[in-house]
């Protein structure tokens, strides 16, 4: 079983968004970047089903911003081989062009399942899962929760998650593409000095792009932080304060007794 | 002009879904009175709850053995010739587990722009725009949509509850072959989540956690004021993902829908997803040291303050004012 792992970076919501003047774009050059968490999931599940079952995983990333230090990290969590493609934009490539750039990578691959995270919070304007598996004519089921071996005719079976912890029983046709939520298991943490000696021995395959950018598909007119409407009745004043307000309208509200 | 607007429709466990209503009413608040809706139902439509099909002018039944199995490849792949030949203009698919691959996958098939997050559509003067909400609803995108169809997939929430006059209604039967079933994927069933000693739904009294939380370690603070409040503990997405909340408790779209008499959000950001789950219950309180956090647009109270700060001081004034009483 060979996995492909796909990783991005987004921007990290911890830290405040900032928009360009010109209103259409975030200000790359003040944005922190951080690890797509669904992508995050998706690499630990491809490793979880090689322990399990065997195989062999590789993952994928753009070479965008501070990437270098995720791929050591996740080199040093048990992936097998390491694939930078080319980017030298300023911004991080949007999905469509993860999706394109990758449905001419993977046939040269020789991979039976590719898993990406299904969701990035600055996915809005195509989803580079699903339109991965279209490009490639593979099949895709996402919003997965695990994944096994085990279904009829040498199918994997994948678990999508429903509302209210609900899962449906999905058997997929390998090769498949698989929009990963969650992995069966948290990711798992790896010690700094790990992180350090995969930094020493890890070798990075290359990949090329095409040179130019796809050109999203609808007119972006503005981008900007959403008014401040706040409706909430805000509590000030030291935390003694505002703790023994809040008790008061708890205690007026009926909430305690 | 738009001339014709599609709804796949989504049933789940014999029911019509909230997400599939939405985009109905999306549907018919765009088209204004003059593009057709039409809604696609996969298999027959279940016995209950179907009314929702008359805000579409025509309901186009699509009937075969597998048809309605939730299988949103093979589904989706359906609808690429009926719309690719149809003029559409638009496709509206609502959110949730179903329609976050039926929307991308349908946009695939028909080399169609997809358009997610999207919480407002407006059409004026023959110009059709959309308001995105990205970045867990910090970050707020106008589009203007030229290509049609467009597929586009709505934010929670977005339309539910906005009035529309009903459509024509009128039911239609279409026989699919079996050659064009997609049998690569295949629903083999439900499996239900191992249910625990508490159940979310039927607590008055939730303190949720958020990504504010930082560690694992910090939920026991959060547990013991629940306790002194004498409420569960419940999280979004981030907290269930790490592993550190069985499934059972998140709170959100995708997981438990929520109506206690109070909600404590501590942490919380209040991404749409989230907030739909949660936005009715009677009393919201949140706590959150972004003054910005859009879970402050749908509280009742809100605290601008380090959690960490606001929880010790909190429950030091419940057990106060227990000793009092």
């Amino acid at each position: 079983m060979n996995i492909l792992a796909v990783v991005r970076l987004v921007p990290d919501l911890v830290e405040p968004l900032v928009v360009t003047a010109e209103e259409d774009n975030l200000n790359w050059d003040q944005t922190a970047f951080t690890l797509n968490e669904s992508d995050d999931h998706a690499v630990e599940e491809a490793i979880l089903l090689k322990e399990k079952y065997g195989g062999h995983v590789s993952v994928v990333a753009f070479d965008f911003g501070d990437i270098d230090q995720v791929l050591y990290m996740l080199a040093a969590k048990g992936v097998d081989r390491v694939i930078k493609i080319s980017w030298s934009h300023d911004e991080p490539p949007n999905s469509l062009e993860v999706a394109r750039t990758l449905s001419r990578l993977v046939p040269k691959l020789n991979v039976d399942l590719v898993v990406i995270g299904c969701q990035s919070h600055t996915e809005f304007l195509g989803m580079a899962g699903p339109q991965l598996a279209v490009a490639l004519n593979w099949p895709y089921v996402g919003v997965v929760r695990g994944v096994q071996e085990g279904g009829t005719a040498g199918r994997w079976t994948a678990f999508k998650e429903y509302p209210g912890a609900v899962l449906a029983q999905m058997e997929v046709s390998l090769p498949a593409v698989l929009g990963i939520l969650t992995a069966s298991q948290p990711p798992r943490y790896v010690p700094v000095s790990r992180i350090r000696a995969a930094a020493q021995s890890v070798r990075f395959e290359t990949a090329d792009t095409p040179a130019e950018i796809e050109e999203p598909p609808v007119k972006i007119q503005r981008v900007y932080l959403p008014p401040a409407v706040t409706h909430a009745e805000m509590l000030t004043g030291s935390e003694a304060e505002v703790a023994q307000r809040l008790v008061d309208i708890l205690l007026a509200r009926g909430v305690l007794k | 002009m738009i001339r014709r607007i599609v709804v796949p429709v989504e049933v789940y466990r014999g029911h019509i879904t909230e997400a599939t209503r939405e985009a109905l009413v999306a549907a018919r608040t765009v088209g204004n009175g003059v593009g057709e809706v039409v809604a696609y139902v996969y298999g027959e439509p279940p016995a209950e709850g179907t009314d929702v099909l008359e805000l579409a002018d025509r309901i186009i039944v699509l009937e075969d053995g597998q048809v309605g199995t939730p299988v949103a490849m093979a589904q989706a792949k359906l609808l690429r010739e009926r719309i690719a030949s149809s003029d559409v203009d638009l496709v509206l698919v609502g959110s949730s587990s179903w329609g976050w691959d039926v929307a991308p996958l349908l946009a695939g098939f028909l080399s169609a722009p997809l358009v997610a997050n999207c919480q407002v559509i407006q059409h004026a003067e023959d110009v059709l725009k959309a308001t995105c909400r990205i970045c867990a609803g910090k970050l707020l995108v106008d589009v203007e949509i030229t290509n049609k169809p467009t597929v586009i997939l709505l934010l929670p929430g977005s339309y539910a509850h906005r009035e529309v006059q009903p459509g024509k209604g009128v039911m239609e039967r279409e026989r699919v072959p079996a050659s064009d079933w997609d049998a690569r994927v295949e629903f083999k069933g439900w499996l239900e989540p191992e249910r625990e000693d508490i159940d979310i739904t039927q607590e008055e009294i939730l303190v949720t956690v958020g990504r504010g939380i930082g560690q694992q370690e910090n939920l026991e603070l959060v547990e013991d004021l629940a306790k002194t409040l004498g409420g569960a503990v419940c999280g979004s997405r981030p907290v269930v993902d790490q592993g550190w909340l069985p499934p059972t408790r998140q709170v959100g779209k995708s997981g438990m829908i929520v109506k206690p008499k109070l909600y404590l959000a501590i942490g919380i950001s209040g991404a749409p997803e989230h907030v739909e789950g949660m936005k009715d219950a009677e009393l919201i309180v949140a706590i959150n040291r972004d003054e910005q956090a859009p879970i402050f647009d749908v509280a009742h109270y809100g605290i601008a303050a380090d959690l960490f700060d606001v929880i010790p001081a909190l429950k030091e004034a419940l057990v106060a004012r227990r000793q009092e009483a």
